[in-house]
């Protein structure tokens, strides 16, 4: 069984009755601040209860926008129910066609109003169970298959390892099957390796009855009481009795459990551990209880607080097996803003919630197809896996963009730290499948978080085969057969239609939905900002970065020569991109020096720079913020 | 929760434990093997031998070693008797209480196949569940029909009864018309809508799990998997359908042990007319046979008629001196019957006995007071020749109040008894809520009580002062025609206002004078109005008149078979038995009648008699009668 939709409305940030699917297994919520990532845990706990037997007290801050009037109602559907689970919910069941099969599945209902006939206002809780909430309560029996357990964000994991009444860990190991085995009243002869824990306190209570000391004082009391206080004849005997020796079993089991603390030796030393393991052995407690029950459901808000990255990696892969262990009975659902976890969970395990509304990335639900989410897989690494928790998202094609980009947005008052937005560089190829994680095979659920894809057009101008791969090339004659090479130049496509039509394929390839291409002008990001007209700061740039310090005043002007030499304006920023085709100058540390440069030269200027500056890369950031 | 079957084993101090806690019970060998019996089997009680008490210990102990949460016990029965027993003995205790919750369940066959089947598929299936009810449907239904078909139903003497439907999904229908004719499409478009608006009969609701059963094929282990022992008891009045739908969820093969307690001589619900019951029991039973009712004189009287298993034997009898009473009424008007039962009871019994605990009984296998058949010649037809005041509603098994005023009474009588509000104001409600079912179409819960689902009918800002109108008809006294109109004004303008209610239906609130009804026994849904009272020298007896259906079950102090006529005279036709020279070929219907007069003829703890017609007994066959022991006694 495990909990595979949810309907929320009026409660806390989610207004209209909006449905969120869950996955088998694992599932990680992954989204910005006051998403609705908590709300979602929340609905999840207070309908099922909690193993912790935790109380959740309903606020009115709980209810949308505070409305008194309304009603929260929340519903869930489980399904894939076992046949020992359809019978204990018997009752209560619904059946769907699933795939053409009959399959019965449980609808809980639950709804909470404000009685607004009492002063001050008294809640009303009802839970029914139905596809139209029409059937039965659950019975009480029934509701304990259903308690999740629960873990808070930065909660006190010390005090949860910890001996006390009630104490967690008390609780988690009475759940373990066969704790209560052995011989629970310790009488002469029994072997102490038979007694059960119980059996131990029963021992202990033995051993003091019967401790010399004991005995003696307890002679003495006597015969002080029978020679000196009583009458001759009286007779009266005393001995020492244990209190609580003739509780339960139970109880005294629970007794012996509340005494127990769970202590990690870190490395073979005793004492505190850090907050982030003690994190982790919590949860690895919750975990042996969860393994011990049919079907079981695990909550855990923000698994990565206090908890380094390696570690972070390896906890998520053990949830994930943990989540895959058994007959899929273990559904854990989490929430993470680490993008470190999320870069290695499997992608389909993945839901982004986003303005008050929850996308699952599982296969069929998001437009990748299967080899995509293979391939994403393997290249999502945390700084890709960035895109899951922006507002917004810009993908670029090279680390030029990559780094210049925010630059020229801050520039222009459009700070990509302060507006949330990722820039993701994609590298060459996988443009088309990251995009596609944005968008929906369902149109009408589209996901509100702007992408914009900035790519090269890649068509050279006529003159850059010359200056930037072989000067034989001037001559258009002389070009390989068009098959035979991989650039292309604009006397490559003849007309405008085909123009257009080239143009038309590389949008295809990502647009859709909330995606957006932006593609350059002309060629690539240097040489259309070279031919913008910002020569001097590329050749400051590459001065920089390409000849040591001396040779630098010589250099600019030498190359500064050669570009005024050049007739036209593409001859000219061809010249200049052919430092990076021709001499391999790193494109990237050229873009971090621009960096400093445009920010030097323009933050007072932003409105020149908007003028003057490629036009794609100024609507892509329009388009964003 | 562990999957695995857990062997539960009941011992004898298991046994001894229970007979502490039931207090007057001891159980025998006999009793105790069926008691530790863990596998599959039919159990033959006869008339009696506390075969429910034996159930309800088995539960007890059950429950008590139960080692499931999820899992439970199924007990089906045809009336409550299961449940009753349960509250019986053990009303208050923890074991009770566990035993009438989650995870098990206990209730009628109807009760379990809508909770478990019909509910889950009409549930899955959007349909609506107002109401499931056989009486308060077919009404409603029946005030739906056209005023064609109206006429139609009154010209072939059809009733409310045929409004139902046959099967499911496909609404089958008989009222002897094709189904190309108006009254035909009226009453089919009419059952149609109903269904829409979520109102179905109980036969309806077990069409329709028949259907969930067939249709969801997880739903069979599920149920096996919840119940891992289920039981029946009075298996043998369970219908061919019943039967199909238990054997299909729980057939032999099945990992649950089911144990169907009954009494083949008994079946008398679905015999009744139809073909015999021959479903139990099946294989070889074990059997408790003596009974703890009466002694040797009266299972020697009857046994003869017990023809499908015999073998009843008597036990210790508290009234040995009454073995040659046993007395034949021979009559040649009916109105001389009751008065010289009444006569021979109090000669009988000591004042003290007959004003005891157990009541005095005059039964007939025919009740229903049918006006077309006043034929001399059938004379006397049913329990009304013998006592004319007699109304069947009253005494059927399932008595629900005809008319508001009912309602009053009841909820009166039972505030008188214990003090509660609670049922006054229930009682009051039902009367409202059956109303609004029955004549308006207005959509009303059925979940909990009625009074809840009234107010639940209100808005909010309106309930305030729903309770406090509703709290004042509470204070109506009702003992004068007068008084009671100003209810009447009362409760009209309250659902004219809370429900929009204008026109009302006059005979459902007349004045009825029930006031003689001060001894009426509640629980048992009797009725003063059936009750003979004779009176003589200071002496008192009251004679309860039912039907024998309506006394399935029970025990009584002494019971009197009243000689009615089905298809022929009831008593002539089953004399052959009663002289213990039994007919070879049975006709159907004598088995009908056997089972019938086996049922009525072993309610009595102390004496037993039979009312006779003169004419139809032939004087060899007086003698003979004498010979088996029976006293006659001509009027």
């Amino acid at each position: 069984m495990y909990l595979s939709k949810l309907k929320l409305k009026n409660f806390r940030c989610f207004c209209d009755s909006h449905e969120i699917e869950l996955n088998k297994g694992l599932n990680v919520l992954v989204g910005e601040n006051d998403s609705g990532k908590s709300a979602i845990i929340d609905a999840i706990r207070i309908v099922m209860g909690t193993t912790d037997q935790g109380w959740y007290r309903i606020e009115s801050t709980d209810f949308y926008e505070e409305r008194k009037d309304s009603e929260i109602s929340i519903t869930l559907k489980f399904s894939d129910l076992s046949c020992s689970e359809q019978a204990s919910f018997l009752e209560c069941l619904s059946n769907e066609i699933v795939d053409g099969k009959q399959e019965p599945c449980l609808y809980i209902n639950w709804k909470c109003k404000y009685l607004l006939n009492f002063c001050p206002p008294r809640l009303s809780v009802n839970m029914t169970t139905g596809v139209n909430g029409d059937g039965p309560s659950l019975p009480i029996e029934a509701r304990e298959l259903l308690r999740v357990t629960y873990l808070r964000p930065l909660r006190d994991s010390y005090s949860n390892m910890h001996s006390g009444r009630n104490s967690r860990l008390s609780q988690i190991i009475q759940g373990i099957s066969g704790i209560g085995e052995g011989i629970s009243d310790y009488f002469a002869g029994v072997s102490l390796e038979e007694l059960s824990i119980s059996g131990i306190a029963s021992l202990s209570n033995y051993l003091l009855a019967n401790h010399p000391k004991l005995k003696q004082a307890n002679k003495e009391i006597s015969s002080i009481m029978n020679e000196k206080m009583l009458l001759k004849g009286d007779s009266v005997s005393t001995a020492f009795s244990v209190a609580g020796n003739d509780t339960s079993d139970n109880k005294r089991l629970v007794a012996m459990l509340e005494k127990l603390d769970l202590i990690a030796h870190n490395n073979g030393m005793a004492g505190k551990i850090g907050l982030g393991s003690s994190n982790i052995l919590s949860m690895a407690c919750e975990l042996l209880l969860n393994r011990d029950s049919g079907s079981s459901f695990l909550l855990i808000e923000e698994p990565e607080a206090h908890v380094h990255a390696q570690r972070q990696l390896r906890l998520i892969q053990s949830l994930q097996e943990e989540a895959a262990l058994g007959n899929n009975n273990h559904q854990i659902i989490l929430t993470t803003h680490s993008p470190l976890m999320a870069s290695v969970i499997r992608l389909g395990n993945i839901s982004i919630v986003k303005s008050k509304r929850v996308y699952s990335l599982r296969e069929g639900k998001t437009k990748l197809e299967a080899d995509d989410y293979v391939f994403l897989e393997r290249y999502l690494d945390a700084t890709k896996a960035n895109l899951f928790f922006a507002k917004a998202v810009m993908m670029v094609e090279g680390p030029s963009e990559e780094l210049l980009i925010p630059t020229i947005a801050k520039i222009l008052k459009k700070d990509f730290t302060e507006y949330g937005i990722s820039v993701v560089n994609v590298r060459g190829t996988g443009m088309r499948r990251f995009s596609r994680i944005f968008q929906r095979v369902d149109e009408t659920e589209k996901l509100d978080i702007k992408v914009a894809c900035v790519t090269d057009r890649d068509i050279m101008p006529d003159c850059a085969p010359a200056i930037c791969i072989d000067e034989k090339y001037s001559d258009i004659q002389k070009w390989p057969e068009k098959s035979n090479r991989n650039w292309r130049a604009e006397a490559d496509l003849e007309t405008q239609e085909e123009k257009a039509d080239y143009l038309n394929r590389i949008r295809e390839r990502a647009d859709g939905q909330s995606v957006k291409t932006y593609i350059a002008e002309h060629w690539t990001f240097e040489y259309d900002l070279a031919y913008a007209g910002f020569y001097e700061e590329l050749i400051d740039a590459i001065v920089e970065v390409h000849y040591v310090k001396r040779n630098r005043a010589r250099k600019k002007e030498d190359i500064l020569n050669k570009y005024c030499s050049l007739k036209t304006k593409e001859q000219k920023a061809a010249y200049l991109y052919s430092f990076f085709s021709q001499k391999g100058i790193s494109k990237a540390e050229v873009a971090q020096q621009l960096s400093f440069i445009f920010e030097k030269k323009y933050t007072e200027k932003s409105y020149e720079l908007r003028k003057m500056f490629p036009k794609y890369i100024i609507d892509a950031i329009d388009y964003l913020i | 929760m562990s999957d695995e079957i857990i062997r539960i084993e009941i011992t004898d101090s298991d046994i001894d434990e229970v007979e502490l806690l039931f207090g007057n019970v001891k159980f025998d060998t006999q009793r105790r093997n069926i008691l530790k019996y863990m596998n599959s089997v039919d159990i033959q009680a006869y008339p009696g031998a506390g075969k429910t008490t034996v159930l309800v210990a088995k539960l007890a102990i059950l429950v008590k070693k139960w080692p499931y949460r999820n899992k439970g016990i199924c007990v089906l029965s045809h009336t409550n008797s299961a449940r009753n027993e349960i509250e019986l003995r053990l009303g208050n205790t923890d074991i009770g209480k566990s035993l009438l919750s989650y995870p098990h369940f206990i209730g009628t066959v109807h009760s379990f196949f809508d909770n478990f089947a019909g509910s889950i598929w009409l549930k899955s299936n959007n349909y609506p569940i107002t109401l499931i009810d056989d009486e308060v449907v077919l009404n409603r239904r029946d005030s739906k029909l056209g005023w064609g078909t109206r006429k139609y139903f009154e010209c072939k003497n059809l009733s409310y009864n045929n409004c139902g439907s046959q099967s499911f999904p496909v609404i089958s229908i008989n009222i002897g018309c094709r189904n190309n004719t108006t009254s035909y499409r009226d009453l089919y478009n009419t059952i149609e809508q109903s269904f829409e608006l979520g109102y179905f009969t109980f036969d309806e609701i077990l069409y329709i799990s028949k259907y969930a059963i067939e249709e969801y094929e997880w739903l069979p282990s599920a149920l096996q998997e919840r119940f891992p022992f289920f039981f029946i008891d009075e298996e043998q009045d369970m219908s061919k359908l019943q039967w199909l739908l238990v054997k299909t969820c729980f057939p032999a093969m099945s990992s649950s042990i089911c144990q169907f307690f009954g009494d083949a001589n008994q079946a008398i619900y679905n015999s009744y007319g139809s073909e015999a019951n021959n479903i139990f029991p099946m294989g070889e039973p074990l059997r408790i046979s003596d009974s703890h009712r009466f002694g040797d004189s009266i299972a020697k009287l009857v046994d003869p008629l017990g023809i499908v298993i015999p073998g009843l034997t008597g036990g210790a009898s508290l009234f040995k001196q009454l073995d040659n009473k046993h007395a034949i009424f021979l009559f040649d008007d009916a109105k001389d019957v009751l008065p010289a039962y009444a006569e021979y009871l109090l000669s009988c019994f000591s004042d003290e006995v007959i004003n005891g605990e157990l009541p005095c009984y005059a039964v007939g296998m025919v009740h229903n007071n049918d006006k077309r058949q006043i034929d001399k010649k059938k004379y006397p037809i049913g329990v009304g020749a013998y006592y004319s005041s007699y109304d069947p509603d009253v005494s059927k098994a399932t008595y629900t109040p005809r008319l508001f005023i009912d309602f009053f009474y009841i909820g009166k009588k039972l505030f008188n008894q214990t003090g509660d509000y609670y049922s006054l104001v229930e009682k009051i409600a039902e009367g409202i809520r059956k109303y609004i079912r029955v004549k308006t179409d207005i959509q009303i819960s059925s979940f909990g009580g009625a009074y809840y689902s009234l107010i639940n009918l209100v808005n909010d800002e309106k309930k305030k002062y729903f309770r406090k109108d509703f709290c004042k008809l509470l204070n109506f006294q009702i003992d004068t025609k007068e008084m009671w109109n100003s209810v009447v004004d009362y409760v009209q303008a309250f659902m004219n206002s809370y429900y929009g209610i204008n026109s009302f239906d006059e005979n459902y609130f007349k004045w009825f004078n029930n006031v003689s009804s001060s001894e009426m026994d509640i629980a048992l849904n009797h009725n003063m109005k059936n009750v003979y009272i004779y009176e003589k020298g200071g002496r008192k007896v009251s004679v309860y008149i039912s039907s024998i259906h309506t006394v399935k079950g029970r025990t009584h102090l002494a019971t009197l078979v009243l000689d009615t006529f089905w298809y022929d005279r009831n008593i002539k036709s089953i004399l052959p038995w009663l002289i213990k020279k039994p007919m070879k070929k049975p006709g159907k219907r004598d088995f009908a009648r056997l089972k019938c007069h086996y049922v009525a003829l072993t309610r009595a703890r102390g004496l037993i008699c039979i009312a006779a017609l003169k004419k139809s007994i032939a004087n060899s066959d007086v003698d003979m009668l004498k010979g088996v022991g029976w006293n006659i006694i001509e009027l």
